[in-house]
């Protein structure tokens, strides 16, 4: 399964995000209104490989570099024209599509 | 006659002793009546039966005593004595046992000392009382020697140390002291013989005594004669010994088998010798066996071991003869097994039998072979080491006869090896057969020295009855003992049984009692191939030979199948006139064993042979014929089975549509398939088809799928492949011509590829409909409740909804324990930030949420 996620990034003024492909469903729990916090996305400094923590999960990804770049366009129809306004360009996207590592947090204090 | 005693003194001998009892006993009636009965009738035999005997053996007991001392007849009087107080005796077997020699001698001794000198006589009565307690001796148990070991001089009456005041003679013995011995005056000499005489003529008392018994006997049964006499004549003949025992022969030379026979025999006993008891064989040099064999000309063509002994290297590197085991083989009742006793015997073993009587599982053979080969007798006093002699080991079961060979392979060397674990064999083993071609004895024919023994020829033979005549007493015409002979046809133990019987009888034998005799032959087994040929050949000399073969051989279905198979060909038959003939008797026979089996009633199965020797008649011819083993039958049903299996297949396979009855199935349908299975094409490829064409195709097809037929791919010898219809109901239609009705290859594989498009658009068809059903079933389980509420609405009442209770929940440990409350909410507090997230993710392996579309295999056809 393929969700769009974007981040943004900045270059020469038109700032450039990426598309996040995850192999799998991100659900929530409870029907939250406004903007929620579904995880957190971190690079590895040595081979700027993509970590994802969503949940208790820790998702490992790659950076691929789309084909075919796509630009992120908004409509505005200002007196009858209809304008439109590059938001964003997607140029490359990072896939999860290994199998997720949970992260035990709450251990046992004996066995 | 001196080897053989007498019957009739045989008979005094051993029942002296209730002889006399008998006498005591004969006013009361005694403990056992049956007993004394049975004496009785034992002495009227004698009498009756061999008159012109008696008197000599009474002449030889008074001959005795009227020779010798008085101090004979002493003796005679004291065993009178004796056993006229049978308590007496008893007590001194009591005493003695069975040490009765012992006693003897020292009881002599004093008596020798005393007398040596002077009675030369005493020698010659104690020579003779011993000679008469070892022929006892030989002829009966131990525990009548006792009568005679008493039988003593009596010294205290007739010798004294004193002057005593009978006449007397004086005499110094050897100590120097003087001794009386007692002279017998004329009268008391006369009075003991008449002592002894009566004693003697015991006899003539107990014939009159017998008379009596007779007499009250014959009141009490009253039933005639005849029968009762064979009954009462019966158990006399169990104490006899048979005559095939009491004529067995005794040493080599009463051996009636021919001579070489006996040479091989005795000669790989021999060769033995070396394991057995440790010393050479002493192998004949070349020219000595050729002065042997001048000497006995005769032997010289028929004697192959001759032969084979130059060629063959007679020992194995062990020391044992190259063939391990001795298969004696030959018909019944020639002498084999006496044969390998007697050499056995011969050649200083001791012969083990092992019989079909005995039993024959591997293990039991196992450790009869074991203990017989390795073991020793401990109780033989002679300690001579075994000879396993197995009698009729045709009859041994396969796994025993392979057990047995592979014992006999087994090497001496590899027993170093092994360390006791297998015991090779150290010991001859004699094999016993009558039929050396028994599928059992396969694997045992090459490793065994092959010794045949024929039948006995009747000039030995009927030589050898001669003397059997004479030794009892029956005066018999020597042409009737060749006649005998002849009838016997070397079987020198119906011959002897034969003899005896009509001795028994005690009629003279007359030349046709020996015709008539039907002989009870022993393992007398015909094959079945023997009967057909017996069946389809004329029998001259006795007409009944054929009924008698056909009985032999059993296997009266089997006989009938094959008198089936081959009366066409029997004889010139242009009329069919013996095939009706044959025909109707076979019918009877058929109605006869099917009524058999039916009811299980074997009452009438000794018909069945009548009805095959009948058959016989109507064949037989005098040319020879060949006949055919018969396999047709089973062919025949072996092929009907097969047919009948394609049928019901075929049967089972078919759709409900088109089933029908399995005869209408066989006789209308199946004949016409093929034509229906073979249309007419031009070409193999359908596309090129016309529309008729494709038509034929498609029912060709059709009918494929109903009847559940296919066309399978095959590998043909030739490596090719080929189409063949599963399953192949040509075979049924046309029985063997397949290749009547024979379709193209291509035009085969044509039909099995619309075959195939006709089973799945059939499945699919099958598919749709059961969806279609089941929506249908659906909707009218829709529509179906509507009608049930048919409550108006304004009638309706609004049920209240249940309220769930959430009942608090109660956390528990591992053993069921509950946990409070505050421990759980506890170890809840510990988690984190990550466990307290509202999102998670579920991973979702190989799944892929492409754009799908349904495509239904019936767009593709």
């Amino acid at each position: 399964m393929v969700v769009f996620f974007s981040k943004s990034e900045t270059e020469s003024g038109v700032p450039e995000w990426a598309i996040v492909e995850v192999q799998g469903l991100i659900q929530i729990k409870k029907d939250q209104s406004g903007p929620t916090v579904v995880g957190d996305l971190h690079f590895f400094n040595r081979n700027k490989h993509p970590v994802l923590i969503l949940g208790h999960h820790v998702l490992n990804g790659k950076e691929m570099k789309l084909e075919q770049p796509m630009a992120v366009i908004e409509k505005n129809e200002n007196n009858g024209k209809v304008e439109y306004a590059v938001k964003a360009i997607v140029k490359k996207k990072l896939l999860f599509k290994s199998r997720p590592k949970p992260i035990i947090s709450n251990v046992a204090d004996r066995i | 006659m001196s080897e053989y005693p007498d019957p009739d003194e045989e008979y005094e001998l051993m029942y002296s002793d209730e002889l006399e009892m008998m006498r005591e006993v004969e006013d009361h009636v005694g403990p056992n009546p049956i007993r004394k009965k049975m004496n009785l009738v034992k002495r009227s035999l004698d009498f009756s039966s061999t008159p012109s005997n008696y008197p000599v053996t009474l002449n030889q007991d008074i001959n005795i005593p009227s020779t010798d001392q008085v101090l004979t007849n002493n003796d005679n009087n004291s065993i009178s004595q004796d056993d006229r107080i049978p308590s007496h005796k008893r007590t001194a077997e009591e005493l003695f046992g069975d040490i009765g020699d012992i006693d003897f001698e020292s009881l002599q001794l004093p008596n020798k000392k005393q007398k040596t000198e002077e009675e030369s006589d005493f020698d010659l009565i104690s020579k003779i009382i011993e000679g008469r307690r070892l022929r006892q001796m030989l002829n009966e148990p131990s525990n009548r020697i006792q009568a005679d070991t008493k039988s003593f001089y009596n010294v205290k009456e007739n010798m004294s140390l004193d002057i005593p005041s009978w006449p007397f003679m004086a005499l110094t013995n050897s100590d120097g002291n003087r001794v009386y011995v007692k002279l017998e005056s004329e009268d008391s000499w006369n009075t003991s013989l008449d002592n002894c005489s009566n004693e003697l003529s015991l006899h003539a008392s107990l014939a009159s005594a017998w008379e009596e018994a007779r007499k009250i006997l014959e009141n009490k049964t009253q039933v005639t004669n005849q029968i009762d006499e064979d009954v009462i004549q019966t158990p006399i003949n169990e104490n006899v010994d048979l005559w095939v025992d009491k004529y067995r022969p005794n040493s080599y030379i009463d051996l009636l088998s021919e001579e070489p026979v006996n040479r091989a025999l005795l000669h790989w006993l021999h060769l033995w010798d070396k394991i057995v008891f440790k010393k050479d064989v002493i192998v004949k040099e070349p020219q000595q066996q050729n002065k042997f064999v001048k000497r006995t000309g005769q032997f010289q063509l028929t004697n192959k071991w001759k032969g084979k002994k130059e060629t063959e290297v007679e020992m194995d590197e062990d020391g044992r003869p190259h063939h391990k085991v001795a298969l004696v083989c030959g018909p019944p009742g020639v002498g084999k097994t006496t044969l390998a006793h007697l050499l056995a015997k011969l050649a200083g073993y001791r012969p083990v039998e092992l019989n079909a009587s005995d039993e024959r599982s591997t293990e039991a053979f196992q450790t009869a072979l074991q203990s017989a080969t390795l073991m020793r007798s401990v109780l033989d006093a002679d300690k001579r080491p075994n000879c396993l002699i197995l009698d009729e080991i045709d009859g041994a079961p396969t796994q025993t006869v392979e057990l047995l060979v592979k014992w006999c392979m087994a090497s001496l060397k590899e027993e170093g090896k092994k360390k006791g674990k297998s015991h090779p064999l150290r010991r001859p083993v004699i094999a016993i057969c009558n039929d050396l071609y028994a599928t059992s004895l396969r694997p045992l024919r090459p490793i065994s020295l092959i010794v045949t023994v024929n039948a006995v020829s009747q000039a030995r033979l009927s030589a050898r009855l001669g003397v059997v005549a004479k030794r009892e007493h029956i005066t018999i015409n020597p042409r009737l003992l060749t006649a005998l002979a002849a009838r016997a046809q070397g079987d020198v133990r119906s011959a002897l049984h034969v003899l005896s019987f009509c001795r028994a009888r005690g009629k003279p034998l007359n030349i046709d009692d020996i015709e008539n005799t039907s002989f009870g032959m022993k393992d007398c087994n015909k094959t079945m191939i023997q009967a057909l040929q017996a069946i389809f050949a004329i029998n001259d000399k006795d007409p009944n030979a054929a009924l008698k073969i056909i009985q032999a051989a059993g296997e009266y279905d089997r006989l009938a199948e094959g008198i089936f198979e081959n009366y066409l060909s029997a004889r010139v038959d242009a009329r069919l006139h013996i095939a009706c003939e044959t025909t109707s008797w076979l019918r009877l026979y058929d109605l006869v064993y099917a009524w058999i089996l039916r009811n299980q009633n074997y009452s009438l199965y000794g018909l069945l042979p009548y009805c095959l020797s009948r058959c016989h008649t109507v064949l037989a011819s005098r040319q020879p014929f060949r006949v055919k083993f018969p396999m047709q039958a089973q062919d025949m049903f072996r092929k009907k089975a097969e047919l009948e299996s394609i049928v019901s297949s075929v049967w089972r396979g078919s759709v409900p549509s088109v089933l029908i009855g399995r005869k209408t199935l066989l006789l209308d349908v199946i004949p016409l398939l093929p034509y229906l299975l073979s249309p007419q094409l031009r070409s193999g490829n359908i596309q090129l088809c016309s529309e008729n064409e494709k038509k034929s195709v498609a029912i060709c097809a059709g009918a494929m799928c109903d009847y559940g037929l296919q066309y399978v791919q095959q590998r043909t010898p030739e490596g090719l492949y080929a189409f063949v219809l599963e399953p192949n109901v040509h075979r049924v239609a046309f029985m063997e011509n397949i290749d009547r009705v024979k379709t193209n290859p291509t035009v085969r594989q044509a039909i099995a590829q619309e075959q195939q498009l006709e089973i799945i658009r059939r499945n699919d068809q099958m598919m749709t409909r059961n969806c279609k059903k089941t929506e249908e079933s659906k909707t009218t389980r829709k529509e179906k409740p509507k009608p049930e509420i048919k409550l108006p609405n304004h009638l309706q009442r609004l049920q209240p909804k249940a309220v769930e209770k959430s009942t608090p929940q109660v956390h528990k440990d591992f053993f069921g324990r509950i946990v409070p409350l505050s421990q759980v909410q506890k170890q809840d507090a510990v988690s984190d930030v990550i466990s307290l997230s509202n999102v998670f993710y579920q991973y979702r392996e190989g799944y892929n949420n492409a754009v799908r579309r349904n495509v239904r295999m019936r767009d593709l056809l």
